[in-house]
C-alpha cells in the first residue's frame, strides 16, 4: 500500500520548499499575533472607545444644559404655558416637601445647602420616593423630567433672592450649570450614565480614568467628583453661551412667536449633537462597532487563519499536489517509478500522504508558534481563549485539507502539468481571491471599510466553510461546515486515486 | 524454433481518433531475441510500447508479457522489464547518484558495487546535476537504472535519438552485450541503419499498422546482389544492355545501369564486362530501407 522509497523521494524533492513555506508562516503568524497582542492595538481600541465615551457624555452634558436653560428661560413667570395644571399642582407639592427636608434638617433659607437641597432632592431619592412625594399627582415616565424642572424652577423662582445683581440670563445659566453639573456627578447620575454605555463594556474604573488637566496642570477625573462638577459646569457653561449667542444672532430681526420656537428647537437641536450623531448613521455605527470590536480576534482569526495565513500554503499545495502526480506523469519520471513494480495504488496512496502529511505537520508548526506567541502576549484585553486558538488551527488544516484535495484531484486527473496547475491551482486560487473580496463584506470587518456587496463572493469560496467568526464567538455551527470540508477532501483524494488508478499514462 | 514467447500482442488496438493510435497489431517476440521495431515519427512505436509496459489500457485486442495481462499486471511485469523511456525525464532530484540510489531503494537493491561496475564502464560521473546532464549522459543513466535489476527483457524507446556517432556505437555494443547474456531486446527506432546491423528481427510500422517483419538474417544474406555499372562509351552501353541482364534502373544520361544478378550468375557478368570499357562498377547495398520501400510499394502504402 505504502512505498517507502517514493515517499522518500518525494520528501527530498519537496523540502526545502516545505521548509521555506512553513517559515514564512510561522513568523507571519507570529509576527502578526505579536502585534496584535502587544497592546498597541487595544490601545487604539480604548482610544476610540474613550473618545465615543467621553464625547456622548459631554454632548448629553451640553444637550441637557442647553434644554434646561431654554425650559427655564421660557417659563419664567408664566407657568401656565408649561405641563399644565396637573404639574403646578405636584410642582407646588414638591416644593412645599422639598422646603419641608431643607428646614428639617436645619438648613437656613437663602443659603446654598438650602437650594441644593432641591437639586440633590431629585437625584438621591427614588422614583418611588418621588411619587409619593408628588402625591402620586404624576405618572412616572414624567418624574425625571419633573425632577430638573422642578430643581430649576426653585432655584430660578428665587433667584432675586439669592444675587439681585445679576441679569437674569446670566442667573439662569448659571443655575443651570451648577444643577447639571451636580446632578451629573451625583451616584444617580452616574449610575444612569453607565448603564448608558453598558456596549461599550464601560465600567465605573473607565470611567474616572477620563481625565482632564485642569487649570493648576493636574490630571483630573472630567465626569466624578468635584473636578469633575467643575469641568461639566464650565462645559455647560460654554454651551449654553453659545446658545445664547447663536439665538441672539438669530433671532434678532425675528419678531414672530412661531418662528423664534422654531429657530430655538433647531438650534438645540443643533447644540445638543453629539459627535456620533453628527455623522451619518452609517459612520457612526461603524464607529461604535470599532470601539467595541476586537481587534486581536479580527486580525489573528479572520485575516490569518481565513485569508493571509492560506496563501503560501496554497501556493505549496499547488505545486506540489502538480509535482506528486501530473507532473512526473509530464515530465516522465513516473515511468521510473512505476519500471519498478510500484503499483499505481501504491503511488497514489503514498503521494497523499505525503501531502496530507506534509500539510498536517506544517499546521502542527503553526499552531505550536501561535501556542507560544499566545502565551507570551498579554491576554488581559482579549477574549480569545486557548481551546478557541487551537479551533482555529483545527480550522486551518482542514481548509488546507480540503483544498489540496482538489490539486491532487487534478493532478491525478491531467497528464499535463500546465491542466493540473492551471485547473486546480486556478480554483484554489480562485477561492482565496474570494475569500479576501468576501473579507471585505464579511460582518467581522466595522461597517466603516465594510462593502456589503462583497459579501456575495463568500457564497462561491469553499473556504468560507472554514468558520472562525462561529469558532470565536463559541457556538457549534462551525462543526458540521468544518464537516463538510473533510467530506469534499476525502472525495476529493478517492476520485482522484480511482481515475489515476485507471487512465492512460503517456510515459 | 521452441523458445517460449515472451511478448505477445494480438489484435492490439489503441485507438486515438481521427485515424491516430495503432490497430491490429500482432507481434510475437521470443525469448532471447533482439527486435527492432522501425517507423517514422508518430507511426505508433511509443503507443505500442506503453501497451507493452500497462501505461495505457488498449482499446481492443490483447498486449501480455510473460504470459501476463500488462494493464492488469503492470506492477508485475514491470518486475521482468527494464525499460528506456523515449523522453528522458527524471525525478525531481539533485544527481545522478541521488537518482540511481533512489532507484535501487526502489528495487530493494542493496548491494551497489552492480551499479557502480556499470558506471565505471560507462564512464559517467554521477555526481552531475539531473538536470543539467547532455542527452548522452541522462541515456546512459537511463540505461544504467534500466540494467539495474538484471530484468530478462529489455525494452528501449530510441534509445539513440540524439546521441552523437561515437557514442550511439559504444550504446549499442553495450546493448548487443546485454543481448548476449541472453536478453531479450526489444528496441525502437527511427533509423534503418541503427537497427539493421544489430537485430534479429525487425518490425516496420507504419500510420499505426504493421507493414512487414524482416528477418535480418534473409537481408543480410540475399542471393541477389545489385550491381551499378557505368560505361565509358555509348556503344559498349548500348551492347551490354542487349544482353539479358534483369535492369532495375537505367541512366542513359550517364551510359549507366544497374542490374540485379543472382550469386551463381556473377561469374557471368564478369565474362561480359571483360571487353567493355568501364568507367566504374560497385554493389549497390541492399538496405532494409530499400527492402521496407520495396514492400511498401508492393503492399500499396504510399
Amino acid at each position: 500500500m505504502f512505498s517507502k522509497a517514493l515517499f522518500k523521494q518525494s520528501c527530498k524533492a519537496n523540502y526545502i520548499m516545505w521548509t521555506t513555506i512553513t517559515i514564512a508562516v510561522c513568523v507571519m503568524l507570529a509576527v502578526l499575533m505579536m502585534i496584535s497582542g502587544s497592546g498597541d492595538l487595544s490601545e487604539m481600541r480604548v482610544g476610540i472607545t474613550n473618545t465615543i465615551v467621553q464625547d456622548s457624555i459631554e454632548n448629553e452634558s451640553e444637550k441637557r444644559a442647553v434644554n434646561y436653560y431654554d425650559i427655564v428661560e421660557s417659563n419664567i413667570g408664566k407657568p401656565d404655558n408649561y405641563q399644565g395644571e396637573s404639574f403646578l399642582v405636584s410642582y407646588g407639592m414638591l416644593l412645599k416637601n422639598a422646603e419641608k427636608i431643607a428646614t428639617n434638617r436645619g438648613y437656613e433659607k437663602g443659603t446654598e445647602e438650602y437650594y441644593e437641597i432641591f437639586s440633590l432632592l431629585f437625584s438621591n431619592f427614588s422614583k418611588d420616593d418621588l411619587k409619593v412625594l408628588a402625591g402620586g399627582l404624576i405618572t412616572e415616565e414624567t418624574i425625571d423630567q419633573m425632577v430638573i424642572d422642578t430643581g430649576l424652577g426653585y432655584n430660578f423662582l428665587n433667584y432675586d433672592e439669592v444675587n439681585p445683581n445679576m441679569k437674569k440670563e446670566d442667573y439662569i445659566r448659571e443655575y443651570c450649570s451648577s444643577f447639571l453639573a451636580i446632578n451629573m456627578t451625583s451616584d444617580r447620575g452616574i449610575e444612569k450614565a453607565l448603564s448608558g454605555l453598558k456596549e461599550y463594556d464601560f465600567g465605573l474604573d473607565d470611567y474616572s480614568n477620563l481625565t482632564y488637566t485642569n487649570d493648576a496642570g493636574e490630571e483630573v477625573p472630567k465626569f466624578v467628583g468635584e473636578s469633575g462638577k467643575i469641568y461639566l459646569k464650565d462645559l455647560s457653561n460654554d454651551s449654553i453661551l453659545t446658545y445664547q449667542a447663536r439665538l441672539d444672532y438669530s433671532t434678532a430681526n425675528v419678531t414672530d412667536e412661531q418662528e423664534i420656537k422654531a429657530i430655538k428647537q433647531s438650534l438645540i437641536a443643533e447644540v445638543g449633537q453629539s459627535f456620533l450623531a453628527s455623522m451619518p448613521k452609517s459612520v457612526s455605527e461603524s464607529l461604535q462597532e470599532l470601539g467595541t470590536m476586537d481587534l486581536f480576534n479580527l486580525i489573528t482569526g479572520s485575516i490569518f487563519y481565513k485569508v493571509a495565513g492560506l496563501l503560501l500554503p496554497i501556493i505549496y499545495i499547488i505545486m506540489v499536489a502538480n509535482n506528486l502526480i501530473a507532473g512526473q506523469v509530464d515530465s516522465g519520471s513516473m515511468a521510473y517509478v512505476l519500471s519498478t513494480s510500484t503499483k499505481r495504488k501504491q503511488v497514489v496512496y503514498t503521494q497523499a500522504t505525503f501531502l496530507v502529511g506534509s500539510l498536517f505537520l506544517m499546521c502542527l508548526c503553526t499552531t505550536a508558534v501561535s501556542f507560544i506567541c499566545f502565551t507570551i502576549i498579554d491576554r488581559s484585553m482579549i477574549s480569545m481563549t486557548y481551546g478557541q486558538l487551537a479551533l482555529l488551527n483545527v480550522g486551518f488544516f482542514v481548509t488546507l485539507f480540503a483544498l489540496s484535495g482538489i490539486s491532487f484531484l487534478t493532478s491525478c486527473i491531467f497528464n499535463r502539468t500546465k491542466h493540473s496547475m492551471g485547473i486546480g491551482g486556478g480554483l484554489n486560487m480562485f477561492f482565496l481571491v474570494a475569500t479576501i473580496l468576501g473579507l471585505f463584506g464579511s460582518k467581522v470587518l466595522p461597517n466603516v471599510v465594510r462593502i456589503d456587496s462583497l459579501n456575495f463572493f463568500n457564497y462561491c469560496s469553499l473556504i468560507t466553510l472554514f468558520d472562525e467568526m462561529s469558532i470565536l464567538s463559541a457556538n457549534t455551527t462551525f462543526i458540521p461546515k468544518l464537516c463538510v470540508l473533510i467530506v469534499v477532501g476525502i472525495v476529493c483524494y478517492v476520485i482522484g486515486a480511482e481515475r489515476f488508478k485507471k487512465k492512460d499514462l503517456p510515459l | 524454433m521452441d523458445k517460449e514467447v515472451v511478448i505477445k500482442t494480438e489484435n492490439l488496438t489503441k485507438d486515438y481518433g481521427k485515424n491516430r493510435g495503432i490497430f491490429d497489431i500482432n507481434l510475437e517476440i521470443k525469448r532471447g531475441e533482439m527486435v527492432g521495431f522501425v517507423g517514422t515519427n508518430g507511426s505508433g512505436k511509443t503507443t505500442t510500447i506503453r501497451c507493452l509496459l500497462g501505461y495505457i489500457k488498449p482499446t481492443s485486442g490483447k498486449c501480455s508479457v510473460l504470459d501476463m495481462s500488462s494493464f492488469e499486471n503492470s506492477y508485475k511485469i514491470a518486475r521482468n522489464i527494464g525499460y528506456v523511456p523515449g523522453e528522458i525525464g527524471f525525478p525531481d532530484l539533485p544527481t545522478g547518484t541521488a537518482f540511481l540510489k533512489g532507484q535501487a531503494e526502489f528495487f530493494r537493491i542493496k548491494d551497489m558495487s552492480k551499479i557502480n561496475d556499470m558506471i565505471s564502464r560507462l564512464q559517467l560521473d554521477t555526481r552531475a546535476n539531473l538536470k543539467r546532464m547532455s542527452k548522452g549522459m541522462k541515456q546512459k543513466t537511463a540505461l544504467i537504472a534500466a540494467l539495474m535489476n538484471d530484468a530478462e527483457i529489455l525494452i528501449l524507446d530510441e534509445p539513440t535519438t540524439g546521441l552523437d556517432p561515437l557514442m550511439r556505437v559504444a550504446f549499442i555494443d553495450m546493448i548487443k552485450e546485454e543481448h548476449k547474456k541472453g536478453k531479450t531486446i526489444f528496441m525502437s527506432s527511427h533509423m534503418f541503419n541503427e537497427v539493421e546491423d544489430t537485430c534479429d528481427k525487425v518490425i516496420l510500422i507504419s500510420n499505426g499498422k504493421i507493414i512487414d517483419v524482416a528477418d535480418m538474417n534473409k537481408i543480410r544474406n540475399r542471393e541477389e546482389k545489385d550491381f551499378k555499372v557505368e560505361f565509358n562509351n555509348v556503344d559498349d552501353y548500348k551492347k551490354f544492355k542487349a544482353l539479358n541482364y534483369k535492369i532495375i534502373r537505367d541512366q542513359e544520361k550517364y551510359n549507366q545501369v544497374t542490374v540485379s544478378i543472382k550469386d551463381e550468375e556473377i561469374n557471368d557478368l564478369f565474362r561480359d564486362l571483360k571487353n567493355c570499357d568501364l568507367k566504374f562498377i560497385s554493389e549497390v547495398k541492399y538496405t532494409l530501407e530499400k527492402y521496407f520501400r520495396e514492400k511498401i510499394k508492393e503492399k500499396g502504402y504510399v
